[in-house]
């Protein structure tokens, strides 16, 4: 348990230095649509290197903007935060949303179009953003299976 | 550090990483750094391990019967009086033996232990195979606590777009008279979880998911159901529910994933090729928990796999036919029939006898080669009593044993069958307590089922022999 302190503590001064808060661009991502990504079974994204709030549950809400200005939602997942009294954050390796059914029901992608540029929200569990929480990931990216 | 601490992600590896982000190896973690440092471990612990350090006994085999675990919005009021009460009595020896580990709150600290306090059963393949577990052990409990042991969890099924707000047993009352209350959710009685967290693309996300670890996950990384639905709802539900230290404190956790864990055998059987992992360091995975007789059981992932066979209950509305239970052995419990032509169901032998139906085995009367009027077709009713029998109050009333037929196989009305009229009852509690004497003198007896103000002959029982059978459905292994 000794061991349990000594974290604790070394948490304490590691939270004290982490930025008090992110800033808006931070969640904008662009990512690279995969080969042939309209004819796969499954289009997943993953998020690696996820760090998100130890006493905050929350989704994380992928959108992107379609040329007509709509802002369709494209998957949402949640995370339960360990307690309400913990100081370090939780860090999850990888964290998977699907987005196979809202991303082959955008409207006609431009020909050749390569990216996509998405938001991904911290929302609560009426989708209302959480814009006072802090959570980063390391790297955002499309993965696809195909039959 | 176990090698299974090493797999999952929080909280021991985050320390790990943490500190290894701050310049500090394990090897840097000397006790003498932060010596005066040392608090009591209740100052820091929010929950304690649920169970005792000694060696866990093997889970037993389970031969109760198959029963649905059926849909939280179809339940009768008689079930939901039933689940209500067993929440009651589970909340009841939170005050009154707090050192129970059947209790409420220590129910719920199994969920704070292995989620964050002293492991971690989320973001891997422990979590369906744990949870299936945990609600297993849980579930017996309840069953225990109300003797009844075929009391099945209902499942909160949110993806089904009529049964989206939370099920109306627990918030009804909507306050703490009732034991399936929480006043910490942010969800009311009328709010809904949102359609992209549970809807039709989420499911099908989750249901097609072409391989065990795209499902449910590897050693050190979530499956997609994980996220969502699952997480989804743990955070629309809000509260207590969104946090893993304190999820179990809301009766809400048990049907929700039931749910998650009725996608799980939904997804087995979706496709022949959706397989669990066959990886001998999934199937070894073990846990320990406490049984509903507060014995420290261990049981394996490998233990859980088939739900129906192996925790004896299936998912989806109760089908018409009774699935055989895997009965171990029918035990013979002869009586006296033959020399004195009268029943006697001693105590020890009634308690006994009562004792395997509450642990949801069977109990048989059995008359051997009954001698009935053999002119003509008619149903007859058994009675424990000539007084019951002459009352024929029917199935639910006094002294009711069981129906036989009889069927005339031809319209001359002869009985060309040979074989011996043998009538087996299978006997409920009630009927055990009828046998047994608690309404007078035990003498068999029937009477023709007729329609309602007949007068009816009361005709005494005339059988080679009567004897009992019992099935148990549970032992020690060997
Ligand atoms: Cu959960």
């Amino acid at each position: 348990m000794t061991r349990r302190v000594v974290f604790l503590v070394l948490s304490l001064i590691a939270s004290l230095s982490m930025p008090a808060h992110a800033d808006e661009e931070k969640h904008h991502f662009t990512v690279a649509l995969p080969a042939q990504w309209e004819d796969a079974t499954r289009i997943r994204l993953v998020l690696e290197g996820l760090t998100v709030p130890g006493d905050r549950p929350l989704k994380l809400r992928v959108t992107t903007v379609t040329d007509e200005q709509q802002t369709m939602v494209l998957g949402s997942a949640g995370i339960v935060a360990e307690r309400r009294t913990r100081s370090e954050p939780q860090l999850l390796p990888t964290f998977r949303i699907d987005v196979t059914q809202s991303l082959k029901a955008l409207p006609k992608r431009r020909e050749g179009e390569q990216h996509l540029t998405i938001e991904i929200q911290a929302v609560d569990g009426r989708n209302v953003p959480l814009t006072d929480i802090d959570w980063s990931a390391e790297n955002v990216r499309l993965e696809t299976k195909q039959k | 550090m176990s090698s299974r601490e090493e797999s999952v992600i929080t909280p021991l590896p985050s320390r790990r990483r943490f500190l290894q982000q701050l310049g500090l190896g394990a090897g840097a973690l000397g006790f003498s750094m932060f010596g005066g440092l040392a608090l009591p471990q209740s100052a820091l612990a929010v929950c304690e391990p649920p169970g005792n350090p000694g060696t866990a006994k093997r889970w037993r085999k389970d031969c109760r019967m198959i029963l649905p675990r059926r849909p939280a919005s179809t339940l009768s009021s008689d079930e939901l009086k039933k689940l209500k009460e067993a929440y009651q009595a589970m909340r009841a020896l939170d005050t009154s033996d707090p050192s129970d580990p059947r209790g409420f709150k220590r129910q719920a600290n199994i969920h704070c232990w292995y989620c964050g306090e002293g492991t971690q059963v989320h973001f891997s393949w422990q979590f369906f195979a744990w949870h299936r577990a945990y609600l297993y052990f849980h579930e017996r409990i309840l069953g225990k606590l109300i003797g009844d042991m075929n009391f099945r969890l209902p499942y909160w099924d949110w993806d089904s777009p009529a049964h989206r707000t939370l099920p109306a047993g627990y918030t009804s009352p909507n306050d703490n008279s009732n034991p399936l209350w929480n006043g910490t959710r942010d969800m009311s009685p009328t709010d809904e979880i949102p359609n992209e967290d549970v809807g039709d693309s989420v499911m099908d996300a989750a249901l097609t998911a072409g391989t065990f670890a795209e499902f449910g996950g590897t050693a050190g990384g979530s499956g997609i159901p994980e996220g969502a639905p699952h997480g989804s709802v743990h955070v629309d539900v809000g509260g207590d529910m969104g946090f893993f230290d304190s999820a179990g404190k809301d009766p809400i956790f048990y049907v929700h994933h039931s749910n998650v864990d009725k996608i799980w055998s939904d997804w087995n059987k979706a496709s022949s090729t959706h397989t669990n992992s066959t990886d001998p360091a999934f199937l070894n995975l073990t846990w320990t928990f406490f049984d509903e007789n507060k014995v420290w059981r261990s049981m394996t992932a490998a233990q859980v796999l088939n739900h129906e066979n192996q925790l004896r209950y299936l998912y989806g509305p109760s089908k018409f036919f009774e699935l055989l239970p895997c009965l171990l052995d029918w035990i013979v419990i002869r009586t006296d029939w033959r020399i004195s032509k009268t029943l006697k169901v001693v105590r020890q032998t009634r308690d006994k006898m009562a004792k395997v139906l509450e642990q949801g085995g069977r109990a048989r009367l059995h008359l051997t080669d009954l001698s009935l009027p053999l002119d003509k077709s008619a149903v007859y009713r058994l009675y424990a009593t000539p007084e019951t029998a002459k009352a024929d109050e029917g199935p639910s009333g006094k002294g009711y044993l069981g129906t036989f037929p009889i069927v005339l196989n031809d319209r001359a009305g002869r009985h060309t069958s040979k074989q011996a009229r043998n009538m087996v009852v299978n006997l409920s509690t009630p009927m055990l307590d009828a046998l047994s004497g608690a309404q007078g003198p035990v003498r068999l007896a029937l009477v023709e089922r007729k329609g309602k103000n007949h007068n009816p002959t009361v005709i005494p029982v005339r059988a080679k022999d009567v004897h009992l059978t019992i099935a148990e459905v549970e032992r020690e292994d060997k």
